[in-house]
């Protein structure tokens, strides 16, 4: 028998899949028919690939029957951001350019979950190109938070945190090259992962969606655990990616039982307070009890030239995503939204210079964070300023924060990013979990952040203060039932 | 900053029009302000290090 969807993990289902008490292709079935209920009211799905994924599951279950168990992952269905290339399936990257490419190619993390025996359900729609947070996407339409219809889930990986959060799949892939995994996790209230840069192959992600040395691919699910399997599975060296870092990718479920009293967690004493709404400090404040009364450590860092992060990011940002684009905006320049055609140019305006002092300041706060992460094993700190803005806030390009109006972006660049961009600069792991909910509802997530590498640490640590907080069994109310 | 957009413009031929042309302009002279900072930070640095203040980045 299938669990209620309010209590179906990857986790509760992967041992019922195996024995054949659950059947891969019924548990596809439910989430076909609730993507058909949900998708035209929240637009998580840019394409829904229902008889491959059916035709999936009949293999699955064949296999499974037949004693060819292969693992966690194995007749789970699951879901792949829009600039990830899938074979014989549209990719659009969210944009108009792309809108009609087919690759003849699976991303590695594609493939990777196909040899897990994972069930593709379709496509997630994302903000345009990658390029902002907001998700309101001129040719997809805009992404709708499930806590609050008029809210934006975040982006750019929106679709793939509305699709989790609101149970039309169990778990997606997304990128992040400025928090588009943490954020949209974030305000959805979800778990989302964006590991250590060279952790996962980024081999079959579109070009011209992430800078190079910031953008990275990660992981959604609804619970820290199922985090753990799928990074498992997707984790790893790709020789198609000579970025990808040839180690052994540890079990990183066997972390999660460890003890996490004796850790010592930093938290930094600038750039995150002044900028926090007063609900997240909040709910922050409260976080930090709560991994006290866990009986880990908490320690003030600093880091010194943390102010100079928004300009070192979009300037490495801007310069190194601009190639990708150029024969575009020599054969197609309008079919940009206005918005971002504007942006693309001023970035053609950068010197290499610049680009090069960027990466010189960037240095130095990358020694700077390991310095502090040489005395603690952690560092906290919220994984957004504010909760979801409305999607009208979106458009008009600011927001209310505690009586004063906030600029969404500005010369610095993007105000819902501020706090996960530094991770993308550092290429340090970090991991959102839910944290709370304001006044109105909406979530709030804690960000944890680790050393290179130390992902299990990260998953044992955000595992015990999820199971401690609960806020993980908060589901968002949809008007439909299975 | 306008002649350089307005150059770009001509070499990519998009076709903005004055008042895009102006936008983008105000846009790159702002970020261009705040990247000054960065050269500041740059330099202050390899002075710290040619003193030999820097220990392992000698």
């Amino acid at each position: 028998m299938i669990p209620e969807i309010a209590t179906r993990t990857i986790a509760e289902l992967a041992p019922r899949i195996k024995t054949g008490a659950v059947s891969p292709v019924e548990l596809t079935e439910l989430y076909l028919q609730r993507i058909e209920k949900l998708n035209p009211l929240l637009n998580a799905y840019v394409t829904v690939t229902a008889e491959q994924a059916r035709s999936q599951a009949k293999v699955a279950q064949s296999d499974i029957a037949g004693g060819k168990y292969r693992g966690a992952l194995h007749g789970i269905p699951v879901t792949i951001k829009d600039n990830l290339a899938t074979k014989g399936i549209r990719t659009t990257a969210g944009s108009k350019i792309l809108s009609d490419w087919v690759p003849d190619f699976d991303a590695t993390v594609v493939t990777r979950l196909k040899d897990a025996g994972a069930i593709i359900l379709g496509k997630t729609n994302m903000h345009e190109w990658a390029k902002a947070s907001n998700t309101i996407n001129r040719f997809f339409g805009a992404i709708h938070n499930p806590w609050d219809l008029n809210t934006t889930p975040g982006g750019s990986s929106g679709g793939s945190a509305v699709a989790v959060a609101a149970d039309l799949c169990l778990a997606s892939i997304g990128t992040d090259s400025a928090g588009s995994v943490r954020t949209p996790a974030s305000l959805c209230g979800i778990v989302g992962l964006k590991p250590t840069y060279g952790r996962i192959s980024q081999h079959g992600g579109v070009p011209g969606t992430g800078g190079h040395s910031i953008n990275h691919f990660g992981v959604f699910t609804k619970t820290v655990e199922e985090c753990a399997y799928v990074l498992e599975v997707v984790a790893g060296h790709d020789p198609r990616d000579p970025l990808s870092v040839d180690d052994a990718v540890p079990r990183y479920t066997d972390a999660l039982g460890r003890p996490s009293d004796s850790l010592k967690i930093g938290v930094l004493d600038s750039y995150f307070p002044e900028n926090m709404s007063r609900e997240v400090r909040q709910a922050f404040d409260a976080a930090l009890g709560t991994l006290k009364r866990l009986g880990m450590k908490l320690e003030s860092i600093s880091i010194p030239h943390m102010d100079l992060v928004p300009t070192v990011f979009a300037c490495t940002m801007r310069f190194e995503d601009i190639a990708p684009h150029d024969r575009y905006l020599r054969t197609r320049p309008r079919d940009y939204s206005p918005r971002l055609l504007y942006n693309q140019i001023g970035a053609l305006t950068i010197p290499e210079a610049t680009y090069q002092t960027a990466q010189k300041v960037r240095g130095l706060i990358r020694r700077e964070f390991a310095a502090a992460l040489a005395k603690v094993d952690l560092i906290v700190a919220p994984t957004m300023p504010i909760t979801a803005p409305t999607l009208e806030d979106c458009e008009r390009g600011y927001t209310e924060i505690d009586g004063r109006r906030v600029p969404l972006q500005d010369g610095r660049g993007n105000f819902l990013t501020l706090f996960t961009i530094p991770f993308n600069l550092t290429g340090l792991p970090a991991l959102s979990v839910c944290c709370g909910f304001s006044s109105s509802g909406l979530p709030i997530g804690l960000q944890v952040i680790g050393q290179p590498f130390q992902e299990g640490r990260i998953l044992q640590a955000a595992r015990v203060y999820e199971q401690a907080a609960g806020y993980y069994r908060k589901r968002p109310v949809l008007p439909i039932t299975e | 900053m306008k002649e350089l957009i307005r150059k770009l413009d001509k070499e990519y031929g998009i076709g903005l029009n004055e008042e895009e042309i102006e936008l983008i302009a105000r846009q790159a002279e702002e970020s261009t302000r705040l990247y000054q900072k960065l050269y500041e930070v740059a330099a202050a640095e390899e002075s710290f290090v040619s003193t030999g203040e820097g220990g392992d980045k000698q």
